[in-house]
């Protein structure tokens, strides 16, 4: 096989309980690199658009990126991608950690599940063996508890497992897969599709070796990432949850859409995170070689240790507005464990707890709960019902926006997602971050999804020129013209901007490269050249920006085509019309604010799309698909009458 | 005689196995020409549950087992027999060649680098490098 791949991947048919492994064409390789990639190829070869996600016709694929297990640092992510229960559009969810580079070990980039299984069953694979195991005795169990029993019954503790939780069993659409003690996929619903599968987890052990084609060359680009590692790896966690510092920022704008205003003392929250977290802080750990520490391990007298990552720190904060970070970390223990998205789990308490305070929902509704904010036992309660899917849980656990078709009332106008996934707590009045979420292959701006196509900072009015000067922004440096500008206000270069930043984002998940150091803050150590030379090196097969951005441009174009056809359309590429609507008030109005534009934003949306090559309904142009060499999806939307 | 040694700070580790990576890497017939953590002569043990990782190096081959055999418990926690100890013995597979358990792997310090290589990739400053004199 080519160098960076395996070259094998596994078919597992759930319904007939058969493991089969495979070799994979090189061609698939070559035109689509691996990842998210692979996965909607096959997808689009086999699932055709007509299946539901809950049916044995849907797949869950996992690959790993290409990078994946070699020495590049933070090569480690894989991609799971299907039918969305949430979005109901082919959706990818990143996962980090060691699995997929186990993966990998095992001899293997890819692992396709087909079918369902009659009873609850977990795939184990120890290199060339795989096979279904029984899986009664561990449905019901929290995810972290799953882990460690596969491990003891397999007397292996180096086996990496991924799993569900309840939530995932009982099909939740906000149910994540997880792995380890934090990572997980989470957005999109890929842990319902497992419940759905009856396939409780994915157990992975392997000895082999990952190989590389020229290994100097290579590790020239390891040795600069790991250089650019040494200056950038205290940022990360000191922003992020050492002082509290984005905190600050991301607490205090526009929560859930249901929240315009947190209360008083959240102006405190900078020094009150950084009081917990001095007091509690007990490491930081890391994903499979990776240089950074964007993980806090807090070991709490009540809960703990518990690992917590990124902005999950406040998303249960905000939608109860209730400055408590130990009411903070209890929530994320239990959603870890249920295997719960913070960020669907915490908008949907919001959206209840709005309904509950306009009228829409009373006692009778919730089992005797008063939904208010302020008080952590409604989260703790509402967490565990939607987990269960017991009485309001069960309502709330199908999406806010299902949830507010079923209840009535106007209950419509505090659903805040876009494409049916509940947003998160970010400020969707700021141009930048309500474009890049809008025209994302999966409607947020999470690890998956290209709507992350940061550097996040910019939609804050964060200074970037300081980052360009040290070299240390994703984007070229000779970009100064549109990286000094505010876009938390500014519409002009949103466009260009967006389009760059989402083939650099389609490329990294390709690559199996963590976002977070190549262009998800603004101090990136991992930039396009390194991450050029990396393929290259790994491969034999030079590879520029042009080439390399063609095939994201392939797989992004391939994304679309195939949720074209179950109806997307330019109509959907927006944000709640709240935004539009709504004068903004306390401290987005105070950092200057205003409400959305609605011609810039369109103009920025015809002027994306045209530099992607797509008509101004969001379709991608028959002379798009043929230069992509996607001329078998052209055919296909001829003959649906799209083209 | 100058002796080399690794300063292990468990508190610092992150977990995150690039030592084992870069070891593997390095040691292959052609430098860097793969990776693989289970041919490294490094492992880090992990207990995340209970926030408990210890890098171990890869110690003197044994072909007999041991006899006396410890547990040692962390934070209420107890861990059993094999998960600290540095050597490649008969009853595991750990610090042997995967494809072939008759081959030992043993830290050899990496040659004549001026850093061990897991050292040098341990950004976390869990590993540092200390060189002493001692008479021989
Ligand atoms: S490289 Fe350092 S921080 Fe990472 S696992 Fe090894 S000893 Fe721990
Ligand atoms: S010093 Fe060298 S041989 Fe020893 S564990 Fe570290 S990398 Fe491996």
């Amino acid at each position: 096989m080519a160098y960076g791949w395996m070259g094998s991947g596994l078919e597992v048919d759930l319904t007939a309980g058969t493991v089969e492994k495979k070799s994979a064409d090189p061609k698939l390789y070559e035109s689509y690199l691996g990842g998210k990639g692979i996965n909607i190829k096959l997808f689009w070869d086999r699932v055709s658009p007509e299946v539901e996600p809950f049916s044995p016709e849907n797949l869950l694929i996992i690959s790993a990126g290409l990078l994946t297990g070699t020495p590049a640092p933070a090569g480690n992510h894989g991609c799971i991608s299907y039918k969305s229960p949430l979005t109901k559009f082919f959706a990818s969810s990143s996962i980090g950690g060691f699995w997929p580079a186990e993966l990998r070990h095992a001899g293997y980039d890819t692992v396709v599940f087909s079918g369902k299984s009659p009873r609850p069953v977990y795939l184990w694979i120890n290199n060339d063996q795989a096979e279904l195991r029984d899986a009664a005795h561990l449905w019901g169990k929290d995810t972290k508890e799953t882990q460690s029993l596969i491990q003891k019954e397999l007397k292996n503790d180096k086996v990496q497992v991924l799993c569900i939780g309840s939530a995932g069993e009982n099909m939740n659409t906000a149910a994540t897969i997880q792995h380890g003690s934090t990572h997980s996929a989470s957005r999109g619903g890929p842990g319902a599709i497992m419940g759905d599968k009856n396939l409780k987890a994915v157990a992975v052990f392997g000895t082999k070796d990952v190989s590389i084609a020229r290994p100097a060359e290579f590790m020239k680009f390891c040795d600069i990432i790991m250089e650019k590692s040494e200056s950038l790896r205290n940022y990360y966690s000191k922003k992020t949850h050492r002082t509290g510092e984005f905190a600050q920022e991301f607490m205090n704008w526009g929560v859930f859409g249901n929240v315009d205003k947190m209360p008083a003392d959240f102006e405190h929250i900078e020094a009150r995170q950084t009081e917990f977290v001095s007091k509690y802080l007990v490491r930081e750990p890391a994903c499979y070689n990776c240089p950074f520490k964007c993980l806090a391990t807090i070991a709490h007298p009540d809960v703990g240790p518990v690992t917590l990552k990124c902005t999950s720190w406040w998303s249960f904060m905000c939608a109860s507005k209730l400055l408590d970070l130990d009411f903070s970390v209890r929530c994320l223990d239990m959603c870890f464990r249920y295997g719960l998205d913070h960020l669907s789990a915490a908008n949907r308490i919001a959206f209840a707890i709005a309904l509950y305070q306009n009228g829409i929902l009373t006692k009778e509704d919730t089992d005797g709960l008063v939904l208010e904010y302020g008080n952590p036992e409604v989260a703790y309660a509402l967490i565990e019902k939607m987990a269960r899917r017991e009485g309001i849980g069960d309502i709330l656990a199908d999406s806010v926006a299902e949830a507010a078709r079923r209840i009535g009332k106007g209950a419509e106008k505090y659903a805040f997602h876009i494409k049916n996934l509940e947003i998160k707590f970010h400020s969707y009045f700021s141009p930048y971050f309500a474009f890049t979420t809008a025209i994302g292959d999966r409607a947020d701006t999470n690890c998956a999804g290209t709507g992350s196509m940061t550097p996040e900072g910019i939609s804050f009015g964060m200074p970037i020129h300081e980052y360009v000067q040290r070299g240390f922004s994703p984007f070229p440096d000779d970009w100064e013209k549109f990286l000094y500008v505010d876009y938390s206000v500014n519409y002009e270069g949103l466009a260009e901007v967006a389009y760059y930043g989402e083939n650099l984002k389609t490329l990294t998940d390709l690559l199996g490269i963590c976002w977070n150091p190549s262009g998800f803050w603004p101090f990136t150590a991992i930039k396009l050249d390194s991450m050029l030379g990396l393929l290259s090196s790994a491969t034999g097969t030079d590879f520029d920006e042009a080439q390399a951005f063609k095939i994201a441009a392939r797989v992004r174009g391939l994304i679309q085509a195939y949720n074209v056809r179950l109806g997307l359309r330019r109509k959907d590429d927006t944000v709640p019309e709240k935004f539009f609507q709504q004068e903004v008030v306390g401290y987005q109005k105070k950092k200057g604010l205003k409400k959305l534009d609605h011609d810039k934003f369109e103009e920025q949306l015809d002027k994306h799309y045209q530099m992607k090559g797509w008509n101004n309904d969001a379709i991608p142009t028959a002379e798009t698909l043929d230069k992509l060499g996607l001329s078998y999806v052209r055919q296909d939307l001829e003959k649906r009458g799209i083209l | 005689m100058k002796i080399k040694t690794i300063r292990i700070d468990a508190s610092k580790c992150t977990g995150c196995r690039a030592c084992e990576m870069i070891c593997s890497a390095f040691h292959a017939e052609q430098k860097y020409s793969i990776a693989n953590p289970k041919r490294a002569r490094i492992n880090v043990f992990k207990d995340e549950e209970n926030d408990v990782y210890v890098p171990v190096l890869a110690g003197p081959y044994t072909d007999v087992e041991c006899l006396g055999r410890n547990t040692v418990t962390i934070n209420d926690k107890e861990y059993g027999e094999c998960s600290f100890c540095r050597a490649s013995c008969p009853t595991r597979v750990l610090f042997k060649e995967p494809d072939a358990p008759e081959i030992a792997l043993k830290c050899d310090m990496c040659g004549d680098e001026p850093l061990p290589m897991c050292v040098k990739w341990c950004m976390a400053g869990a590993l540092t490098y200390v060189e002493r004199e001692e008479a021989s």
